[in-house]
C-alpha cells in the first residue's frame, strides 16, 4: 500500500512537471525577460578636436555598430583641440560614470594611459591613430601612409624642397606617418624640412612659408592639419601641391577643387564601425587582440568619383 | 543486434503482467499514433509557414514595387513634363527653359536633386537649382549621357552615385539616381539631340524601403539588371566591406521564390522585377528564422508529447488495472485453491467475460469439491467394509473350532471344562461386540485375550502355558479391538511345536513415551527370515496355511488405516528361539479413543 502510494506520488509529480513544462513552452515568449534585449552597453568616444566635422564618417560607422550591437554611444568633444588635461578629465568622468568601453583619439596617449592605469578597474580602451606601446590601437598602417603619400608626390614629379607639417605633438601614430614619408622621400633623393606646428596655427603660418619658391610640396599627416593646410593654400595665388590624410567630405571638397593633390584615406565609416564592434567585444569579455590595420588608398581629385572611392569618401547619410 | 533486441523485448513482454501488457500496448499504440499525427501536422504546418512566408514576401514586394513604380513614374512624369511641355515647345535660340525647369523642381524638390538639359556635346543648356558646372565635370563622359544618346527610345535609370556635376558652394555631396533620356532641341528651327537629366535624391528611394519590414529578420534590397546594389538596408556596410550580399547571383534569378545558400546560411529569396528600369527587388528571409519559430513549436510539441505519454501511461495504467484486477484476483483465488486452501472466495467483479469466467471456475471448483467428497466418502465406506470383512474373517473360524471343542468336552463328560469354555466364549463375544466400538480399553482386549487363551488351552489340553501381563502405566489406555487374538492364534498354531508340552506364549503390554507396545512371544521354532520379510509385504502372496496367516497382514492394515502408517506390527524371529510380534499403537486415552472411533464409524 505504501509502495503504491509512492508510485502514485511519483506519477503525479511527473505529470505535474511535464504539464508545467508544456505551459512554459506555450507561454515562453510571454515570460518576463524573454525577447527583451539586454541593457545596452555604454561606450564613450573621446576625440581630441573641438570641431567634430572631420569625424562625421567615423561617427556614422560607430552609430551603425551601436545600433547593430545594442550600445549607447556618447561622443565627447573637448572645448579645446589637443588639450590633454581636458581630455583626461573627460575620460576620468566617463570611467566614474561607469562607461563599459572607451574609444579615444588621444591628444597625449601616454599620459592618458598612465592615468587610466591608476583606475581600479578601468574599462577596455581602444586608441585611434596613436597609442602607447602595447595598448590597443585601431589605425591604418601609419608608416605606410607616409610612404604612399611620398610615392604620390614622386609620381607627380614635384621638384623643390618638401615641407612636412609635424602636428604630432605626443601622438606617435602621426609621427610614424611623417617618418615614413620622410624616409621615402630621402630614399628618392628629396630633402625635406619638418615644421613643428599646431594644426590650428597652420592657416596663419603656412601662407607666408610657401611664398618661398623653393618649397615644392607640403605634406600634412592628419585630417585637421590637412584641412587647415588646404584652407591656407586655397587662399594663396601659388598652386602648391598638398598631400594629406583624411576622408571627410570637407577634405573631399578641397580634393575636388585641387587644393589637395592627393589624400591618403581609409574608409572612416568602416573604421568607426570596427572600433565600436571591437570595444563592445572587449566590454563583453572577448579576448583582446591587437586589431588589424585599416586598409587605405591614395585618392586624387580626378579619381575621387570612381565608384570605389565614392563609397569610401561619401557614406550614405540617413 | 535487432534480433537480440527483439528477443529481449519478447522475453520482457512474456514476463509482464496483464495490466502492464494492456498499459504498455495502449500507450505504445497511442504514442505511435500521436507521433505520426504530430509529424504530419508539423510537416503541414512547416509547409504552410513557408508558404505564408513566401506569400508575405510577395505581398511586401508587390507593395514596394507599387511604391517604387509610383516614385519612378513621378520622376518620369517630371521628365516627360519637362520634355513635352517645355523643351519641345521652346526655341532655345530665343527661349529660356529655366522658369519651367525651376517650377518643376519646386513641385518635386522633396525627391529631386537637380534637373539639367545638355546638348549633344555635353554643354549645359539649362539646369536647376544649381546652374554652374564644375570645372572638372565632363557630362559627355558619364554613363547616363552615353546611354541616353545610345538608346534614344528609352528612359535610363542609373545606379546610385554621388552627383558631381554642379559647383556647389556648400560642397554638398549627394547620392542620386539619374534618370536620363534623349530629347530633341529646337534652336532657330534646327533640331538637334540633347540629353535631359533628372537626378533623383537617393533618399527618396531609401524612403520607400525604410518603412518596409519583412518578418523573421527578413529584408529587401534593390539591384539593377547587372546586380549592382541600388538600395540595401546595410548598403554602407556592404560598401565598407563589412558585409556581403549575394546580389550578383540574385540578378540571375527568375521572378518568384527560391532558396539559396549564402555565407553559410540558407535563405528564402523572392525576386520581382520592377517595370521600366529592369531593376530587381529581392526579398531575403533567413530560413533559420522561419525554422526558429518552428523550433518553438517543436519544443512545445515535444513537451506536449511527453506530457501526453505520461498522462496516457497514467490513465492506461489505471484503466488496465481496472480491467485486470478481477482477473488477477481470480488468479490469486486459483493459486490459493492450488495451495489447498478451503473456502476460497471468487470475486464477481470486472467485465462480463471475467464475471462469466469467475462463475465458471466457481462452478467447476464446486463440482470438484463434490466429486472429491464423494470419493472420500466412498473410500471411507470401502475402508469400513474392509474392516468389517477383516472382523468377519476372524469370528466364524474361531467359533466353529470352539463349539467343536465344547461338543467334544460335553461328549467326553468334561462338563466343567465345557462350561468354562462356553463361559469364556461368551465373555469373548461380549468383548468382541463391545457395543459396536472399534477401539476398546486395553484391559478389555487383554481380557479378551485371556478368555481366548483359556478356550484354546482347553482345546489343546494344556500343551502350552500362557502368561498375559501389562505394566501399570498402561492403565486407561485404549487399543484397536481384536488385534491381539489373531496373533495369539498364530502363536498357538506356529509357535507351539506339535507334540511337545512345553510351549510358552506370553503377552506383555507396556508404554513407551506416546506409544503402547504389546509384545506377543512364543518359544516355538521361529520363522525363517525370508518369510518374516514376506509377512507384511502386500506385493508378495499371502501364506496359506493353518492359523491366521491372512490375519497378520489384515491386523497390520487395520492399525495403519486407523492410526497411520507409523503404527502396525513388527516381527522379531530367531530360528529355534521363537518369535516375538510387537503391536505398536498410539498411547491414547478415552477421549482420543472416542474421536478415533467417531472418525472410523460407518
Amino acid at each position: 500500500m505504501k509502495r503504491m502510494t509512492r508510485n502514485n506520488l511519483l506519477q503525479v509529480t511527473i505529470l505535474a512537471v511535464s504539464s508545467l513544462f508544456v505551459v512554459l513552452t506555450l507561454i515562453q515568449t510571454e515570460l518576463p525577460g524573454s525577447g527583451q534585449r539586454q541593457e545596452p552597453l555604454e561606450i564613450s568616444v573621446l576625440i581630441r578636436e573641438s570641431d567634430n566635422t572631420l569625424w562625421a564618417n567615423i561617427r556614422l560607422g560607430m552609430e551603425q555598430a551601436a545600433q547593430d550591437y545594442n550600445a549607447d554611444l556618447r561622443f565627447l568633444t573637448p572645448s579645446t583641440t589637443n588639450d590633454p588635461d581636458e581630455q583626461l578629465t573627460l575620460l576620468q568622468r566617463e570611467v566614474l560614470q561607469g562607461a563599459d568601453g572607451l574609444i579615444v583619439s588621444a591628444a597625449d596617449p601616454a599620459a592618458l594611459h598612465r592615468a587610466l592605469e591608476q583606475e581600479e578597474s578601468p574599462p577596455p580602451l581602444l586608441y585611434l591613430d596613436s597609442a602607447p606601446e602595447n595598448a590597443l590601437l585601431l589605425a591604418p598602417d601609419n608608416p605606410g601612409i607616409g610612404a604612399a603619400l611620398a610615392q604620390a608626390m614622386l609620381e607627380d614629379g614635384v621638384a623643390g624642397r618638401i615641407l612636412l607639417l609635424d602636428t604630432s605633438d605626443q601622438r606617435a601614430g602621426i609621427a610614424q606617418r611623417m617618418e615614413g614619408c620622410r624616409q621615402a622621400l630621402a630614399a628618392a633623393g628629396y630633402a625635406s624640412e619638418v615644421l613643428y606646428i599646431e594644426a590650428s596655427s597652420i592657416p596663419a603660418v603656412l601662407p607666408s612659408l610657401v611664398m618661398d619658391e623653393q618649397i615644392g610640396a607640403v605634406f600634412a599627416f592628419e585630417p585637421l592639419a590637412t584641412l587647415k593646410a588646404a584652407q591656407a593654400l586655397d587662399g594663396i595665388r601659388r598652386c602648391l601641391p598638398l598631400y594629406g590624410v583624411g576622408g571627410s567630405g570637407a577634405l573631399a571638397a578641397y580634393l575636388e577643387k585641387g587644393s589637395i593633390t592627393a589624400l591618403a584615406a581609409w574608409n572612416e565609416y568602416t573604421g568607426g564601425y570596427l572600433a565600436l564592434q571591437y570595444i563592445i567585444g572587449a566590454a563583453q569579455g572577448a579576448e583582446l587582440q591587437q586589431p588589424a590595420a585599416l586598409q587605405f588608398s591614395v585618392i586624387r581629385g580626378d579619381t575621387m568619383y570612381e565608384p570605389e572611392y565614392q563609397k569610401l569618401l561619401f557614406p550614405f547619410t540617413r | 543486434m535487432l534480433r537480440s533486441l527483439f528477443t529481449r523485448i519478447s522475453l520482457w513482454y512474456r514476463k509482464m503482467g496483464i495490466q502492464m501488457v494492456i498499459s504498455v500496448s495502449f500507450t505504445v499504440v497511442a504514442v505511435v499514433g500521436m507521433v505520426f499525427m504530430g509529424l504530419s501536422l508539423f510537416w503541414r504546418f512547416s509547409a504552410a509557414t513557408e508558404q505564408m512566408q513566401q506569400e508575405s514576401s510577395q505581398r511586401v514586394l508587390t507593395q514596394v514595387n507599387i511604391n517604387l513604380d509610383s516614385y519612378l513614374r513621378r520622376m518620369m512624369r517630371v521628365s516627360d513634363a519637362m520634355y513635352y511641355r517645355a523643351i519641345k515647345n521652346a526655341d532655345l535660340a530665343e527661349d529660356s527653359l529655366f522658369e519651367e525647369m525651376a517650377l518643376l523642381y519646386e513641385e518635386n524638390r522633396d525627391s529631386l536633386v537637380s534637373i539639367a538639359l545638355f546638348d549633344s556635346s555635353g554643354v549645359l543648356v539649362s539646369a536647376t537649382p544649381l546652374s554652374v558646372l564644375k570645372s572638372s565635370a565632363s557630362p559627355r563622359e558619364e554613363d547616363w549621357f552615353q546611354l541616353a544618346l545610345g538608346r534614344m527610345e528609352n528612359l535610363h535609370f542609373s545606379s546610385p552615385h554621388v552627383q558631381n556635376l554642379f559647383d556647389d558652394p556648400d560642397y554638398t555631396f549627394r547620392w542620386v539616381v539619374s534618370l536620363s533620356r534623349q530629347v530633341e532641341l529646337n534652336r532657330a528651327g534646327r533640331t538637334e539631340d540633347g540629353v535631359l537629366l533628372v537626378d533623383m535624391s537617393f533618399s527618396g528611394v531609401e524612403q520607400i524601403f525604410r518603412e518596409t519590414n519583412l518578418p523573421n529578420g527578413g529584408y529587401i534590397y534593390l539591384i539593377d539588371s547587372e546586380g549592382e546594389i541600388i538600395y540595401h538596408p546595410s548598403q554602407q556596410l556592404i560598401y565598407a566591406g563589412l558585409l556581403e550580399e549575394n546580389n550578383f547571383v540574385a540578378a540571375g534569378y527568375r521572378d518568384g521564390t527560391c532558396r539559396e545558400e549564402f555565407s553559410g546560411s540558407r535563405r528564402q529569396v523572392t525576386v520581382k522585377t520592377v517595370g521600366y528600369t529592369g531593376w530587381r527587388l529581392v526579398a531575403v528571409v533567413p530560413v533559420e528564422s522561419i525554422v526558429q519559430n518552428s523550433q518553438q513549436i517543436i519544443l512545445f510539441g515535444i513537451s506536449l508529447l511527453f506530457f501526453s505519454i505520461f498522462f496516457m501511461s497514467f490513465l492506461n495504467f489505471r484503466i488496465s488495472g481496472h480491467i485486470s484486477d478481477p482477473i488477477r484476483q481470480l488468479e490469486k483465488s486459483i493459486q490459493e485453491l492450488e495451495a489447498g486452501k478451503e473456502n476460497v472466495e471468487f470475486s464477481e467483479g470486472g467485465s462480463y467475460e471475467v464475471k462469466q469466467l469467475s462463475r465458471s471456475i466457481r462452478s467447476m471448483v464446486s463440482t470438484l469439491r463434490h466429486l472429491s467428497d464423494d470419493i472420500i466418502e466412498q473410500e471411507k465406506q470401502k475402508r469400513l467394509l474392509e474392516l468389517s470383512v477383516l472382523q468377519s474373517q476372524i469370528n466364524p473360524h474361531f467359533l466353529y473350532n470352539t463349539l467343536d471343542s465344547v461338543i467334544w468336552l460335553t461328549e467326553a463328560g468334561q462338563y466343567e471344562e465345557a462350561v468354562q469354555m462356553v463361559t469364556s466364549l461368551g465373555r469373548l463375544f461380549r468383548i468382541a461386540l463391545s457395543r459396536g466400538n472399534n477401539i476398546i480399553p486395553l484391559r478389555d482386549e487383554l481380557e479378551h485375550a485371556r478368555h481366548y487363551m483359556a478356550i484354546q488351552s482347553i482345546r489343546y489340553k494344556n500343551r502350552f502355558t500362557t502368561r498375559i501381563t501389562a505394566d501399570p502405566n498402561t492403565e486407561g489406555l485404549y487399543t484397536l479391538k481384536l488385534v491381539v487374538q489373531p496373533l495369539l492364534e498364530n502363536a498357538i498354531y506356529h509357535g507351539v511345536t506339535p507334540g511337545e508340552e512345553d510351549g510358552q506364549i506370553s503377552l506383555h503390554a507396556r508404554r513407551e513415551g506416546g506409544r503402547l507396545l504389546i509384545d506377543i512371544s512364543d518359544n516355538g521354532p521361529g520363522i525363517p527370515p525370508q518369510r518374516v520379510e514376506a509377512l507384511l509385504d502386500d506385493s508378495r502372496p499371502q501364506a496359506v496355511g493353518k492359523g491366521s496367516g491372512l490375519g497378520v497382514r489384515n491386523i497390520h492394515h487395520r492399525i495403519a488405516l486407523t492410526f497411520g502408517g507409523e503404527y502396525g506390527l513388527t516381527f522379531f524371529s530367531e530360528p529355534d528361539e521363537g518369535t516375538l510380534v510387537r503391536i505398536t499403537l498410539p498411547a491414547i486415552g478415552e477421549e482420543e479413543a472416542r474421536r478415533y472411533g467417531e472418525e472410523n464409524a460407518p
